[in-house]
Protein backbone atom coordinates (compact mmCIF):
# COMPACT_ATOMS: atom_id res chain seq x y z
CA UNK A 1 0.00 0.00 0.00
CA UNK A 2 3.12 2.20 0.38
CA UNK A 3 2.68 4.74 -2.77
CA UNK A 4 5.59 7.15 -3.53
CA UNK A 5 4.96 10.79 -2.50
CA UNK A 6 6.03 13.64 -4.23
CA UNK A 7 4.60 15.51 -1.17
CA UNK A 8 7.28 13.94 0.93
CA UNK A 9 9.68 16.75 1.61
CA UNK A 10 6.66 18.94 2.09
CA UNK A 11 5.83 17.40 5.20
CA UNK A 12 8.60 17.14 7.62
CA UNK A 13 9.13 14.98 10.03
CA UNK A 14 6.73 12.25 8.41
CA UNK A 15 9.23 9.40 8.66
CA UNK A 16 9.26 9.96 12.62
CA UNK A 17 5.96 9.67 12.61
CA UNK A 18 5.52 6.68 10.61
CA UNK A 19 8.30 4.82 12.68
CA UNK A 20 6.39 5.87 16.42
CA UNK A 21 3.09 5.02 14.98
CA UNK A 22 4.15 1.39 13.98
CA UNK A 23 5.50 0.77 17.39
CA UNK A 24 1.70 1.50 18.73
CA UNK A 25 0.19 -1.97 19.22
CA UNK A 26 -1.60 -3.24 16.38
CA UNK A 27 -4.61 -4.38 17.35
CA UNK A 28 -6.68 -6.42 15.64
CA UNK A 29 -10.44 -7.41 14.18
CA UNK A 30 -11.53 -10.66 17.16
CA UNK A 31 -11.69 -14.02 15.78
CA UNK A 32 -15.48 -13.54 16.45
CA UNK A 33 -15.85 -10.03 13.75
CA UNK A 34 -13.99 -12.21 11.31
CA UNK A 35 -15.99 -14.96 11.77
CA UNK A 36 -19.10 -13.06 11.23
CA UNK A 37 -18.06 -10.81 8.47
CA UNK A 38 -16.57 -14.24 6.54
CA UNK A 39 -19.89 -15.94 6.71
CA UNK A 40 -21.92 -12.73 5.62
CA UNK A 41 -19.76 -13.02 2.68
CA UNK A 42 -20.26 -16.59 1.85
CA UNK A 43 -23.40 -16.74 2.60
CA UNK A 44 -23.95 -13.72 -0.05
CA UNK A 45 -22.26 -16.46 -2.48
CA UNK A 46 -24.47 -19.18 -1.18
CA UNK A 47 -27.56 -17.39 -1.74
CA UNK A 48 -26.48 -16.65 -5.19
CA UNK A 49 -25.75 -19.63 -6.55
CA UNK A 50 -29.02 -20.96 -4.97
CA UNK A 51 -31.42 -19.57 -7.21
CA UNK A 52 -29.69 -21.34 -10.50
CA UNK A 53 -29.75 -24.74 -8.49
CA UNK A 54 -33.44 -24.10 -7.86
CA UNK A 55 -34.30 -23.23 -10.66
CA UNK A 56 -35.17 -26.25 -12.52
CA UNK A 57 -37.09 -27.96 -10.17
CA UNK A 58 -39.53 -25.00 -10.08
CA UNK A 59 -39.78 -24.77 -13.77
CA UNK A 60 -40.64 -28.81 -14.07
CA UNK A 61 -43.35 -28.80 -11.18
CA UNK A 62 -44.92 -25.27 -13.27
CA UNK A 63 -45.09 -27.44 -16.29
CA UNK A 64 -46.33 -30.37 -14.77
CA UNK A 65 -49.11 -28.60 -12.72
CA UNK A 66 -49.82 -26.65 -16.07
CA UNK A 67 -50.00 -30.07 -18.00
CA UNK A 68 -52.20 -31.46 -14.94
CA UNK A 69 -54.90 -28.77 -15.16
CA UNK A 70 -55.15 -28.69 -18.24
CA UNK A 71 -55.59 -32.28 -18.45
CA UNK A 72 -58.24 -32.24 -16.08
CA UNK A 73 -59.80 -28.84 -17.75
CA UNK A 74 -59.95 -31.24 -21.04
CA UNK A 75 -61.69 -34.22 -19.25
CA UNK A 76 -64.00 -31.78 -17.31
CA UNK A 77 -65.04 -30.43 -20.80
CA UNK A 78 -65.61 -33.35 -22.75
CA UNK A 79 -67.78 -34.80 -19.08
CA UNK A 80 -71.59 -34.03 -18.99
CA UNK A 81 -72.33 -32.34 -15.92
CA UNK A 82 -72.88 -33.98 -12.97
CA UNK A 83 -74.75 -31.50 -11.27
CA UNK A 84 -78.36 -30.94 -13.43
CA UNK A 85 -79.29 -27.83 -14.95
CA UNK A 86 -82.44 -26.72 -13.24
CA UNK A 87 -84.06 -24.30 -15.79
CA UNK A 88 -86.43 -21.04 -14.14
CA UNK A 89 -89.59 -22.54 -12.85
CA UNK A 90 -91.33 -20.02 -15.55
CA UNK A 91 -89.26 -22.05 -18.41
CA UNK A 92 -90.42 -25.20 -16.71
CA UNK A 93 -94.05 -24.28 -16.96
CA UNK A 94 -93.85 -23.07 -20.53
CA UNK A 95 -92.72 -26.43 -21.15
CA UNK A 96 -95.00 -28.51 -19.08
CA UNK A 97 -98.37 -26.82 -19.64
CA UNK A 98 -99.28 -28.29 -22.72
CA UNK A 99 -99.03 -31.73 -22.65
CA UNK A 100 -99.95 -32.15 -18.55
CA UNK A 101 -102.80 -30.21 -18.96
CA UNK A 102 -105.34 -32.76 -20.99
CA UNK A 103 -104.20 -35.10 -18.27
CA UNK A 104 -104.51 -33.49 -15.22
CA UNK A 105 -108.07 -34.12 -14.08
CA UNK A 106 -109.81 -31.08 -12.56
CA UNK A 107 -110.98 -33.02 -9.67
CA UNK A 108 -107.80 -33.82 -8.74
CA UNK A 109 -105.82 -30.57 -9.13
CA UNK A 110 -103.70 -31.73 -5.83
CA UNK A 111 -101.76 -33.68 -7.35
CA UNK A 112 -100.69 -32.47 -10.63
CA UNK A 113 -100.76 -28.84 -9.05
CA UNK A 114 -97.13 -28.48 -9.32
CA UNK A 115 -97.66 -29.07 -13.38
CA UNK A 116 -100.40 -26.26 -13.72
CA UNK A 117 -100.08 -23.08 -13.80
CA UNK A 118 -103.91 -22.77 -12.65
CA UNK A 119 -103.51 -24.42 -9.19
CA UNK A 120 -100.93 -21.95 -8.03
CA UNK A 121 -103.67 -19.58 -6.40
CA UNK A 122 -104.97 -22.89 -4.32
CA UNK A 123 -101.97 -23.20 -2.37
CA UNK A 124 -101.45 -20.69 0.55
CA UNK A 125 -99.07 -17.76 0.61
CA UNK A 126 -96.98 -18.64 3.33
CA UNK A 127 -96.84 -22.38 2.54
CA UNK A 128 -95.06 -21.12 -0.82
CA UNK A 129 -92.25 -18.74 0.89
CA UNK A 130 -91.44 -21.97 3.02
CA UNK A 131 -90.75 -23.77 0.17
CA UNK A 132 -89.00 -21.22 -1.18
CA UNK A 133 -86.52 -21.51 1.34
CA UNK A 134 -86.31 -25.32 1.47
CA UNK A 135 -85.94 -26.08 -1.85
CA UNK A 136 -82.89 -24.87 -2.87
CA UNK A 137 -81.16 -27.10 0.18
CA UNK A 138 -83.07 -30.49 -0.60
CA UNK A 139 -82.69 -29.66 -4.35
CA UNK A 140 -78.96 -29.23 -3.28
CA UNK A 141 -78.20 -31.99 -1.25
CA UNK A 142 -80.46 -34.45 -3.73
CA UNK A 143 -78.39 -33.50 -6.90
CA UNK A 144 -75.12 -34.40 -5.05
CA UNK A 145 -76.27 -37.44 -4.43
CA UNK A 146 -77.98 -38.20 -7.88
CA UNK A 147 -75.87 -40.89 -10.54
CA UNK A 148 -73.81 -39.37 -12.92
CA UNK A 149 -74.87 -40.41 -15.46
CA UNK A 150 -77.66 -37.65 -16.18
CA UNK A 151 -77.26 -35.60 -19.26
CA UNK A 152 -77.74 -32.04 -19.02
CA UNK A 153 -80.40 -31.70 -21.57
CA UNK A 154 -82.26 -34.53 -19.88
CA UNK A 155 -82.00 -32.96 -16.53
CA UNK A 156 -83.19 -29.69 -17.38
CA UNK A 157 -86.13 -31.66 -17.97
CA UNK A 158 -86.80 -34.19 -15.35
CA UNK A 159 -90.12 -33.79 -13.04
CA UNK A 160 -88.29 -32.61 -9.89
CA UNK A 161 -87.35 -29.57 -11.52
CA UNK A 162 -91.27 -28.85 -12.45
CA UNK A 163 -91.69 -29.28 -8.30
CA UNK A 164 -90.51 -25.55 -8.82
CA UNK A 165 -93.76 -24.63 -9.52
CA UNK A 166 -96.60 -23.77 -6.93
CA UNK A 167 -97.95 -26.38 -4.19
CA UNK A 168 -94.90 -26.33 -1.60
CA UNK A 169 -96.60 -29.02 0.63
CA UNK A 170 -96.31 -30.95 -2.41
CA UNK A 171 -92.89 -30.74 -3.41
CA UNK A 172 -91.73 -31.35 0.47
CA UNK A 173 -93.63 -34.34 0.08
CA UNK A 174 -91.69 -35.34 -3.41
CA UNK A 175 -88.71 -34.70 -1.62
CA UNK A 176 -89.59 -37.40 1.04
CA UNK A 177 -90.27 -39.84 -1.36
CA UNK A 178 -87.18 -38.96 -3.39
CA UNK A 179 -85.13 -39.97 -0.83
CA UNK A 180 -87.15 -43.47 0.12
CA UNK A 181 -87.42 -44.36 -3.58
CA UNK A 182 -83.79 -43.80 -4.22
CA UNK A 183 -83.01 -46.36 -1.91
CA UNK A 184 -84.87 -49.21 -3.94
CA UNK A 185 -84.58 -47.40 -7.42
CA UNK A 186 -86.70 -48.77 -10.12
CA UNK A 187 -84.95 -51.55 -12.17
CA UNK A 188 -86.29 -51.57 -16.17
CA UNK A 189 -85.47 -52.00 -19.36
CA UNK A 190 -83.90 -49.45 -21.76
CA UNK A 191 -86.49 -50.52 -24.20
CA UNK A 192 -89.17 -50.20 -21.72
CA UNK A 193 -88.28 -47.23 -20.20
CA UNK A 194 -88.09 -45.80 -23.81
CA UNK A 195 -91.24 -47.03 -24.83
CA UNK A 196 -93.32 -45.25 -21.85
CA UNK A 197 -91.24 -42.13 -22.39
CA UNK A 198 -94.56 -40.57 -23.45
CA UNK A 199 -95.63 -40.48 -20.05
CA UNK A 200 -92.61 -38.86 -18.95
CA UNK A 201 -92.33 -35.16 -19.04
CA UNK A 202 -92.71 -34.07 -22.85
CA UNK A 203 -89.54 -32.26 -22.52
CA UNK A 204 -88.03 -35.76 -22.65
CA UNK A 205 -89.30 -36.34 -26.27
CA UNK A 206 -87.90 -33.95 -27.45
CA UNK A 207 -84.62 -34.54 -26.68
CA UNK A 208 -82.24 -36.07 -29.06
CA UNK A 209 -82.88 -39.31 -30.48
CA UNK A 210 -78.98 -40.75 -29.27
CA UNK A 211 -80.28 -39.56 -25.94
CA UNK A 212 -83.06 -41.39 -25.78
CA UNK A 213 -81.91 -44.31 -23.88
CA UNK A 214 -80.24 -42.22 -21.56
CA UNK A 215 -83.34 -40.28 -20.90
CA UNK A 216 -85.31 -43.53 -20.05
CA UNK A 217 -82.41 -44.46 -18.07
CA UNK A 218 -82.96 -41.12 -16.36
CA UNK A 219 -86.00 -41.60 -16.21
CA UNK A 220 -86.14 -45.00 -14.56
CA UNK A 221 -83.10 -43.93 -11.82
CA UNK A 222 -85.28 -40.89 -11.14
CA UNK A 223 -87.11 -40.62 -7.45
CA UNK A 224 -90.59 -40.88 -7.60
CA UNK A 225 -92.29 -37.87 -6.62
CA UNK A 226 -94.38 -38.45 -3.26
CA UNK A 227 -97.99 -38.28 -3.92
CA UNK A 228 -100.24 -35.68 -2.08
CA UNK A 229 -101.97 -37.47 1.06
CA UNK A 230 -105.17 -38.86 -0.26
CA UNK A 231 -104.03 -38.95 -3.69
CA UNK A 232 -103.75 -42.14 -4.37
CA UNK A 233 -105.48 -42.82 -7.99
CA UNK A 234 -103.84 -44.47 -10.36
CA UNK A 235 -103.02 -42.40 -13.74
CA UNK A 236 -101.78 -43.65 -16.62
CA UNK A 237 -99.07 -40.76 -16.61
CA UNK A 238 -97.79 -42.19 -13.83
CA UNK A 239 -94.31 -43.30 -13.91
CA UNK A 240 -93.44 -47.38 -12.41
CA UNK A 241 -91.84 -44.80 -9.86
CA UNK A 242 -94.81 -42.65 -8.72
CA UNK A 243 -97.07 -46.13 -9.24
CA UNK A 244 -95.02 -48.06 -6.58
CA UNK A 245 -95.00 -44.59 -3.93
CA UNK A 246 -99.33 -44.50 -4.53
CA UNK A 247 -99.21 -47.75 -3.46
CA UNK A 248 -97.06 -47.58 -0.62
CA UNK A 249 -99.31 -44.69 0.66
CA UNK A 250 -102.31 -46.82 0.64
CA UNK A 251 -100.39 -49.23 2.81
CA UNK A 252 -99.47 -46.33 5.08
CA UNK A 253 -103.17 -45.21 4.57
CA UNK A 254 -103.87 -48.73 6.03
CA UNK A 255 -106.17 -49.71 2.83
CA UNK A 256 -104.57 -52.92 2.26
CA UNK A 257 -107.24 -54.32 0.03
CA UNK A 258 -106.84 -51.59 -2.62
CA UNK A 259 -103.15 -51.62 -2.23
CA UNK A 260 -102.68 -55.24 -2.80
CA UNK A 261 -105.47 -55.11 -5.79
CA UNK A 262 -102.91 -51.84 -7.06
CA UNK A 263 -99.92 -53.56 -6.74
CA UNK A 264 -101.25 -56.94 -8.65
CA UNK A 265 -102.19 -54.59 -11.29
CA UNK A 266 -98.88 -53.06 -11.34
CA UNK A 267 -97.11 -56.57 -11.42
CA UNK A 268 -99.28 -57.19 -14.65
CA UNK A 269 -98.26 -53.58 -16.16
CA UNK A 270 -94.64 -54.44 -15.36
CA UNK A 271 -93.98 -57.46 -15.35
CA UNK A 272 -90.30 -56.54 -15.81
CA UNK A 273 -89.99 -54.32 -13.19
CA UNK A 274 -89.01 -55.78 -10.03
CA UNK A 275 -91.17 -55.33 -6.58
CA UNK A 276 -89.16 -53.39 -3.79
CA UNK A 277 -88.93 -55.58 -1.01
CA UNK A 278 -90.86 -53.91 1.12
CA UNK A 279 -93.91 -54.16 -1.09
CA UNK A 280 -93.01 -57.69 -2.51
CA UNK A 281 -93.65 -58.44 1.15
CA UNK A 282 -96.95 -57.27 1.75
CA UNK A 283 -98.42 -59.72 -1.11
CA UNK A 284 -100.08 -62.24 0.38
CA UNK A 285 -98.18 -65.14 -2.04
CA UNK A 286 -94.96 -64.08 -0.90
CA UNK A 287 -93.13 -66.74 1.41
CA UNK B 1 2.11 -2.45 -5.12
CA UNK B 2 0.91 -2.86 -8.48
CA UNK B 3 0.58 -6.75 -8.45
CA UNK B 4 -0.69 -6.26 -5.26
CA UNK B 5 -3.44 -3.96 -6.73
CA UNK B 6 -3.96 -6.53 -9.30
CA UNK B 7 -4.29 -9.17 -7.07
CA UNK B 8 -6.99 -6.96 -4.69
CA UNK B 9 -9.32 -6.44 -7.88
CA UNK B 10 -8.59 -9.85 -9.54
CA UNK B 11 -9.91 -11.41 -5.63
CA UNK B 12 -12.56 -8.61 -5.88
CA UNK B 13 -13.99 -9.70 -8.90
CA UNK B 14 -13.80 -13.50 -8.38
CA UNK B 15 -15.47 -12.83 -5.37
CA UNK B 16 -18.18 -11.17 -7.29
CA UNK B 17 -18.32 -14.20 -9.54
CA UNK B 18 -18.56 -16.60 -6.43
CA UNK B 19 -15.68 -17.65 -5.01
CA UNK B 20 -15.95 -17.41 -1.47
CA UNK B 21 -12.53 -18.42 -1.11
CA UNK B 22 -11.12 -15.00 -3.02
CA UNK B 23 -12.85 -13.00 0.04
CA UNK B 24 -11.31 -14.26 2.80
CA UNK B 25 -7.85 -13.88 0.74
CA UNK B 26 -8.51 -9.96 -0.01
CA UNK B 27 -10.08 -10.07 3.85
CA UNK B 28 -7.08 -11.32 4.94
CA UNK B 29 -4.88 -8.94 3.21
CA UNK B 30 -6.67 -5.98 4.50
CA UNK B 31 -8.62 -6.76 7.83
CA UNK B 32 -5.83 -5.20 10.45
CA UNK B 33 -5.21 -1.89 8.44
CA UNK B 34 -8.76 -1.14 8.19
CA UNK B 35 -10.03 -2.32 12.08
CA UNK B 36 -6.97 -0.03 13.36
CA UNK B 37 -7.90 3.22 10.98
CA UNK B 38 -11.66 3.40 12.11
CA UNK B 39 -10.57 2.04 15.95
CA UNK B 40 -8.17 5.47 15.99
CA UNK B 41 -10.62 7.61 13.55
CA UNK B 42 -13.76 6.21 15.99
CA UNK B 43 -11.76 6.52 19.25
CA UNK B 44 -13.94 3.80 20.42
CA UNK B 45 -13.98 0.58 19.84
CA UNK B 46 -17.70 -0.65 20.05
CA UNK B 47 -17.57 1.95 17.22
CA UNK B 48 -14.97 0.60 15.44
CA UNK B 49 -16.16 -2.88 15.27
CA UNK B 50 -19.52 -1.84 13.91
CA UNK B 51 -18.08 0.24 10.90
CA UNK B 52 -15.56 -2.74 10.01
CA UNK B 53 -18.70 -4.70 9.80
CA UNK B 54 -20.66 -2.29 7.87
CA UNK B 55 -17.78 -1.83 5.96
CA UNK B 56 -17.50 -5.13 4.83
CA UNK B 57 -21.35 -5.53 4.35
CA UNK B 58 -21.09 -2.84 2.30
CA UNK B 59 -18.57 -4.32 0.19
CA UNK B 60 -20.31 -8.06 -0.29
CA UNK B 61 -23.58 -6.10 -0.87
CA UNK B 62 -22.06 -4.43 -3.48
CA UNK B 63 -19.64 -7.04 -5.53
CA UNK B 64 -21.86 -7.29 -8.44
CA UNK B 65 -21.13 -3.68 -9.15
CA UNK B 66 -17.84 -3.56 -7.97
CA UNK B 67 -15.32 -2.53 -11.00
CA UNK B 68 -11.66 -1.96 -10.89
CA UNK B 69 -11.34 1.44 -11.43
CA UNK B 70 -9.72 2.64 -8.57
CA UNK B 71 -7.30 0.64 -6.05
CA UNK B 72 -9.36 -1.61 -4.27
CA UNK B 73 -8.06 0.13 -1.12
CA UNK B 74 -9.26 3.09 -2.32
CA UNK B 75 -12.59 2.05 -2.80
CA UNK B 76 -12.39 0.16 0.40
CA UNK B 77 -11.22 3.18 2.82
CA UNK B 78 -13.96 5.73 0.89
CA UNK B 79 -16.52 3.59 2.44
CA UNK B 80 -15.15 3.57 5.24
CA UNK B 81 -14.37 6.95 5.79
CA UNK B 82 -18.19 7.93 4.30
CA UNK B 83 -19.67 5.55 7.52
CA UNK B 84 -17.06 7.18 9.77
CA UNK B 85 -18.69 10.87 8.61
CA UNK B 86 -21.82 9.23 9.16
CA UNK B 87 -20.90 8.18 12.47
CA UNK B 88 -19.25 11.54 13.48
CA UNK B 89 -22.53 13.38 12.24
CA UNK B 90 -24.88 11.18 14.69
CA UNK B 91 -22.53 11.96 17.67
CA UNK B 92 -22.62 15.74 17.36
CA UNK B 93 -23.04 18.85 15.17
CA UNK B 94 -20.10 18.64 13.24
CA UNK B 95 -18.45 22.16 12.11
CA UNK B 96 -16.74 22.59 8.46
CA UNK B 97 -13.73 21.47 7.69
CA UNK B 98 -12.81 25.18 7.57
CA UNK B 99 -14.22 26.07 10.72
CA UNK B 100 -12.27 22.89 12.51
CA UNK B 101 -8.61 23.98 10.89
CA UNK B 102 -9.45 27.65 11.55
CA UNK B 103 -10.33 26.63 15.47
CA UNK B 104 -7.84 24.19 15.69
CA UNK B 105 -5.26 27.02 14.78
CA UNK B 106 -6.16 29.58 16.96
CA UNK B 107 -6.64 26.81 20.30
CA UNK B 108 -3.57 26.98 22.19
CA UNK B 109 -1.71 23.64 22.81
CA UNK B 110 -2.35 22.00 26.17
CA UNK B 111 0.69 22.53 28.62
CA UNK B 112 2.27 19.91 29.49
CA UNK B 113 2.92 18.48 33.14
CA UNK B 114 7.01 17.88 32.98
CA UNK B 115 8.19 19.73 30.32
CA UNK B 116 11.87 18.74 30.79
CA UNK B 117 10.73 15.12 31.48
CA UNK B 118 13.18 12.88 28.78
CA UNK B 119 9.65 10.90 27.30
CA UNK B 120 10.61 7.22 27.57
CA UNK B 121 9.33 5.35 24.35
CA UNK B 122 6.14 4.32 25.97
CA UNK B 123 5.70 7.50 26.86
CA UNK B 124 6.03 8.72 23.47
CA UNK B 125 3.92 6.42 21.88
CA UNK B 126 0.94 7.09 24.72
CA UNK B 127 1.37 10.81 23.75
CA UNK B 128 1.19 10.08 20.17
CA UNK B 129 -2.60 8.38 20.76
CA UNK B 130 -3.60 10.96 22.70
CA UNK B 131 -2.63 13.77 20.12
CA UNK B 132 -4.18 11.44 17.64
CA UNK B 133 -7.38 11.42 19.52
CA UNK B 134 -7.71 14.70 20.12
CA UNK B 135 -6.72 15.84 16.64
CA UNK B 136 -10.25 17.35 14.62
CA UNK B 137 -12.36 14.43 13.08
CA UNK B 138 -10.84 15.68 9.33
CA UNK B 139 -7.11 15.85 10.39
CA UNK B 140 -7.50 12.99 12.33
CA UNK B 141 -8.42 11.25 9.60
CA UNK B 142 -6.10 12.71 7.35
CA UNK B 143 -3.23 11.47 9.77
CA UNK B 144 -4.17 8.25 10.00
CA UNK B 145 -4.61 7.56 6.09
CA UNK B 146 -1.49 8.51 5.76
CA UNK B 147 0.26 6.75 8.92
CA UNK B 148 -1.64 3.80 9.14
CA UNK B 149 -2.62 3.10 5.69
CA UNK B 150 0.62 4.97 3.46
CA UNK B 151 -1.78 7.04 1.43
CA UNK B 152 -0.32 9.83 -0.40
CA UNK B 153 -2.04 13.20 -0.18
CA UNK B 154 -3.90 12.87 -3.64
CA UNK B 155 -5.01 9.26 -2.13
CA UNK B 156 -5.94 10.88 1.00
CA UNK B 157 -8.09 13.68 -1.22
CA UNK B 158 -9.78 11.17 -3.22
CA UNK B 159 -10.52 8.61 -0.03
CA UNK B 160 -12.07 11.61 1.91
CA UNK B 161 -13.75 13.76 -1.33
CA UNK B 162 -11.97 16.77 -1.10
CA UNK B 163 -9.22 18.51 -3.16
CA UNK B 164 -5.47 18.00 -3.31
CA UNK B 165 -4.31 21.14 -1.59
CA UNK B 166 -7.64 20.71 1.26
CA UNK B 167 -5.96 17.43 2.04
CA UNK B 168 -2.61 18.27 2.10
CA UNK B 169 -3.44 21.23 4.79
CA UNK B 170 -5.27 18.79 6.87
CA UNK B 171 -2.30 16.20 6.67
CA UNK B 172 0.01 19.47 7.64
CA UNK B 173 -1.59 20.50 10.32
CA UNK B 174 -2.20 17.44 11.98
CA UNK B 175 1.36 16.63 11.43
CA UNK B 176 2.65 19.78 13.23
CA UNK B 177 0.43 19.55 15.87
CA UNK B 178 1.37 15.85 16.84
CA UNK B 179 5.40 16.69 16.48
CA UNK B 180 4.68 19.87 18.90
CA UNK B 181 2.79 17.03 21.14
CA UNK B 182 5.25 14.97 20.98
CA UNK B 183 8.16 17.78 21.82
CA UNK B 184 6.11 19.17 24.72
Amino acid sequence: MNTHDPDHDDLPGDDELKALYRSLPRKEPSPALDAAIKRTAADAVRAQRQPKIMRWPVAVASCAVIVVAAGLGWRMMQQPSSVPQIPSSGAVVMSRAPSNEPAAPASAPSTVVADSPVAAPVTAAPAARMAATVRPKQESIRSAMKPKLVAPTVATEQPPAAATEPAPMVALQEDRAADMSAAAPVAESTEAAYARAPAAPPATIAGNLEQRPMAAMKTMAMPAPMPALGDTAARPSDTPAQELAKIRLLFALQRHDEARQRLRAFQQAHPDVPLPDDLRAQLPDHE
Amino acid sequence: MDALVDDDATLMLAYARGEAAAFDALYARHRGVLYRFLLRAARDPQVAEELFQETWSRVIASRARYAPQAKFTTWLLQIAHNLLIDSYRRKRPMATGEEAERAFELTASPEHEQPEHVLSEFERRRRLQLAIEQLPDEQRTAVLLRLENDLSVEEIAEVTGVGRETAKSRLRYAMNRLREQLAE
